[in-house]
């Protein structure tokens, strides 16, 4: 568990984790930079420190109230999609689990539809405080909601049936598209138009009043599941291992599911569906770290976010003046990496 | 160390278990031996808390297991299972996998104490060399000594003073070429000698004669017969139980299986 | 006539000297219009030449497709709009997200919302803001009068014909049908018609049999402008179903594709778009 001494300075997870942060930092620095209006680096730098040049307003104002926010939540969104995904991995005992996959996002998903087409039926318009609430607990309990479902349903004597799990999350996407159909019957066309463009994802409703709210959730709730590092990695021997081992698995997964579809959940009423940031960015942490979770989790939730990040501002630049759905663009490259993973896991046999 | 009073467990609304009872003391091995399908593993299971008890209790050191089972973690300090196949489907080091035995003493014993342990562990059964190889690059052979080593890495402490050891084992030489599964078995033996309580789950008849000081005899979930190795595996009982005619041979003190067969003359001893 | 024409004429050349007055003071104007509605008035009022980018709703006329976009009116981009470095922004009341119009305002660059118009009056209204913000309010008042004149010209009908309208979908397989409170609705009551359908608000689907049931007088279908279509085999696909053989549309001929944003958008084209669809109710009554 000691750094060998035969590992070369690259290979050491301190340094890798270094250098990835130093690549989040990069990033976001560059996304501050670019995007409809390339802005040089000494205006961002200006602007971030609050030395705004009185004939460089619109840049400012560009930087500092529409950028930073949104890269800062694109940090939050990455991690909390990466460290969820590498978490789920583990509760699942599988790397192709996935919150998009396996259904947790679609079940944030339906949470957030069913509150928006029935929650205004339920709730009276003159306490929007419950709205406000409900729109971000109710995609909660549709992840968690959805965890449980896949985790009752998969694990057969102490094993998760992968099929099941996938099947699972395809039943739920379907259910989502049911949900998103009540909701085109029962909504005028721009309603219609909005939960499309919020299914697709993006992280266009991305302000400082969001984050105010969001940064302290997400922080507590990633630094809660990086306490229990070390316990996943137990769990990857399996359940019963895992607790003869001295693991109260019950008891972890229950926080575990609670933490990750929760966080999951929450990303999801925010910035809609944002697939495979999950599944990818813990592969990769895979390939550079190994499994052990002890540096597995930090590594993910830094390249989660770089990972949205670069993606956000690939989103923004690539259509001039307007923005390409973020969901779309991480699909587009995920679902042929994921189509990758399946077809080695299928030579190699080995899930 | 272990008692195991009436105990019936069910599968659905099958029993798969009945009425079973039986006692394991410290410094002892027992092997508990039986055709395919007659309950070893899952009695092994129950004894373990990975299934539940339809009827009857399961005491360690006098105390219920449903009540000790309830924190995992001080159990898990002086009780190691070894299950007939761990599954890891990611690529940790070897070395990783041995220091995940340890984690129940990780808050007492100190980091490189804890390597030690582990690397010891591994030269016991056979794999130091392999300490910084991946663990899917294994062979099933060589998958099935680094869980040992896990356990053995777990019990450290038990089997290295006058604390409590008990050690499950469930079939774990089914994987493993002669050389090693000798090696396993004297390991196991070992164990007991060092005053842990060990509960081997074995496929092979001369072999629990030779290294277990009680054997269990299960068929279709009953106890057939529980004592001295060498009285419970009577050529008789074992004609009964198995359905195939045999008898012992001894030579140079070991007592050698053959299987009679009326219609030649080959003997054959089996491994 | 020669008089009421005369004093058009001199009416236009005020107007032109006023445009290039205020395009010589304010030829530094960069206006963003966003929803299709918003871009329309802004052209009509003469400032088409300062106009920097448009959304994707944005349709008419010809040369606003040819701008800069900044996204559908709903899910506009707030950096796209501000990179433009427009000095002033024209939405119509579907500008959206909340949170990239709040940023847009946050910045400081004067933005006009104006109602997104479900009628004339609404029009009116919001040619009149947009013409005092805009320094046009000559051409406003111009072009107000004009759509008025327009729409006081459509004939009242004795007995309103009974219309549906549907937008189009491929080859018309499932009819999503306009309903209660929708522009469509409004726009055939402004024709002198009457919408049949009362059963449901906004575009729902309704059936085939509700069809004949309904036994309208004329099926409207609305086509989006900028996408290809195939009309004869959308009319054909109508007027050759079997099962509507009896209904008075079908049987007279009465299935007319009209396009989408002139007719439904009620920007500065509705006068036209109501008169058109007016002689076409006047023609099926009298028949």
């Amino acid at each position: 568990m000691q750094p060998s001494p035969t590992k070369r300075i690259w290979q050491q997870p301190g340094v890798v984790l270094g250098l990835i942060a130093l690549g989040l930092l990069l990033a976001m620095f560059v996304s501050a930079a670019l995007g409809d209006k390339s802005i040089p680096p000494t205006t961002v730098v200006h602007a971030l420190l609050n030395m705004e040049a009185h004939d460089d307003a619109i840049n400012g104002i560009i930087v500092r109230d529409i950028r930073a926010p949104r890269i800062l939540t694109a940090v939050l969104v990455g991690a909390t999609l990466a460290i969820a995904g590498a978490v789920l991995q583990a509760i699942f005992r599988n790397p192709l689990a996935d919150p998009g996959l396996i259904g947790v996002s679609a079940g944030g998903a339906a949470g957030a539809i069913s509150f928006i087409v029935f929650g205004s039926w339920l709730i009276p318009a003159s306490w929007p405080l419950l709205h406000e609430i409900g729109i971000s607990l109710f995609p909660m309990a549709g992840g968690i909601g959805v965890t449980l479902l896949v985790y009752r349903l998969a694990l057969h004597e102490g094993r998760i049936h992968v099929t099941t799990m996938l099947l699972i999350g395809l039943a739920m996407n379907a259910l989502v598209g049911a949900l998103i159909g009540y909701a085109v019957f029962f909504s005028n066309d721009d309603q219609l138009r909005d939960y499309t463009f919020w299914s697709l994802g993006s992280l266009a409703r991305a302000n400082w009043n969001v984050l105010s709210w969001l940064a302290p959730i997400i922080v507590l709730l990633i630094s809660a599941l990086l306490r229990y590092r070390r316990q996943l990695n137990l769990l990857l021997l399996g359940e019963y291992e895992a607790v003869h081992l001295g693991l109260n698995v019950e008891k972890l997964r229950r926080r575990l599911i609670l933490f990750t579809a929760g966080g999951v959940g929450l990303t999801v009423a925010l910035c809609g569906m944002i697939g495979f940031v999950g599944l990818i960015t813990p592969h990769l942490c895979r390939l550079m770290l190994g499994p052990d979770h002890r540096w597995l989790l930090p590594a993910s939730a830094l390249m989660g976010a770089t990972t949205l990040v670069i993606a956000d501002l690939l989103a923004r630049i690539s259509i001039q003046y307007s923005e390409l759905p973020l969901g779309v663009l991480t699909a587009t490259v995920g679902a042929p990496f994921f189509l990758y993973l399946i077809v080695r896991a299928k030579r190699r046999a080995s899930f | 160390m272990l008692r195991c009073d009436n105990i019936t467990v069910k599968r659905g609304t099958r029993a798969v278990l009945r009425q079973l009872h039986f006692d394991l003391q410290a410094a002892e091995l027992i092997a508990v031996i039986g055709p395919n399908g007659s309950g070893k593993s899952t009695l092994l299971k129950a004894l373990t808390g990975e299934l539940a008890l339809a009827r009857g209790t399961v005491e360690l050191n006098g105390q219920s297991l449903a009540t000790q089972m309830q924190r995992p973690q001080d159990i898990a300090r002086w009780r190691a299972v070894l299950p007939q196949q761990s599954e890891l489907a990611f690529n940790f080091p070897v070395i990783d996998v041995v220091m995940m035995g340890r984690s129940p003493h990780l808050a007492q014993v100190e980091q490189a104490r804890n390597l030690e342990i582990c690397e010891a562990a591994l030269e016991q059964v056979d794999c130091l060399a392999l300490k910084d190889r991946r663990y899917q690059h294994l062979s099933g052979g060589e998958r099935q000594r680094v869980h040992l080593a896990r356990v053995l890495a777990q019990l450290h402490e038990g089997l290295n003073s006058d604390g409590p050891a008990l050690l499950f084992l469930d079939e774990p030489t089914a994987n493993l070429d002669l050389k090693h599964q000798i090696q396993i078995l004297h390991l196991a033996r070992q164990c007991a000698d060092r005053g842990a309580a060990v509960f081997l789950v074995l496929h092979d008849l001369q072999q629990a004669r030779a290294y277990a000081d009680r054997v269990l005899m299960l068929k279709a979930g009953r106890s057939v017969a529980f004592g001295k190795a060498a009285s419970v595996l009577s050529a008789k009982r074992i004609e009964r139980v198995f359905d195939i005619p045999v008898e012992w041979v001894h030579h140079d003190g070991d007592a050698l299986l053959k299987i009679k067969n009326p219609n030649s003359n080959t003997t054959n001893t089996t491994t | 006539m020669k008089a009421s024409k005369f004093k058009k004429i001199s009416c236009q050349l005020i107007a032109l000297t006023l445009t290039a007055a205020a395009l010589s003071a304010e030829s530094t104007a960069r206006i963003v219009t966003v929803g299709g509605a918003a871009t329309e008035i802004v052209f009509a009022l003469n400032r088409g030449n300062d106009v920097v980018g448009v959304d994707l709703s944005s349709t008419y006329p010809q040369a606003a497709t040819k701008l800069p976009q900044v996204g559908y009116v709903r899910s506009i981009s707030a950096e796209g709009v501000l990179a433009l470095e427009p000095t002033h922004i024209v939405g119509t009341s579907d500008i959206g997200p909340a949170n990239a119009l709040n940023q847009i305002k946050a910045s400081g660059v004067p933005t006009s919302v104006i109602p997104s118009p479900g009628s004339p009056e609404d029009l009116y209204q919001a040619i009149q803001v947009l013409g005092e913000e805009l320094e046009q309010t000559e051409a406003a008042t111009q072009l107000k009068s004009k759509i008025e004149s327009q729409l006081a010209s459509i004939q009242k009908l004795e007995t309103k014909p009974k219309v549906v309208f549907f937008m189009s979908s491929p080859g018309l397989g499932h009819l999503n049908a306009a309903g209660r409170g929708t522009k469509a609705t409004a726009m055939i009551e402004l024709a002198g018609g009457e919408n049949v359908i009362r059963s449901h608000p906004g575009y729902k689907s309704i059936s085939h049999e509700a069809l004949v049931a309904l036994q309208p007088d004329i099926i409207l279908i609305g086509l989006a402008e900028g996408m290809p279509h195939n009309e004869t085999r959308i009319l054909d696909g109508v007027l050759h179903n079997a099962a509507w053989q009896n209904v008075p549309a079908v049987r007279e001929k009465q299935v007319h594709t009209v396009p989408l944003g002139r007719t439904l958008s009620f920007g500065v084209r509705v006068g036209e778009a109501a008169l058109e669809l007016n002689q076409l109710f006047a023609e099926t009554v009298s028949n």
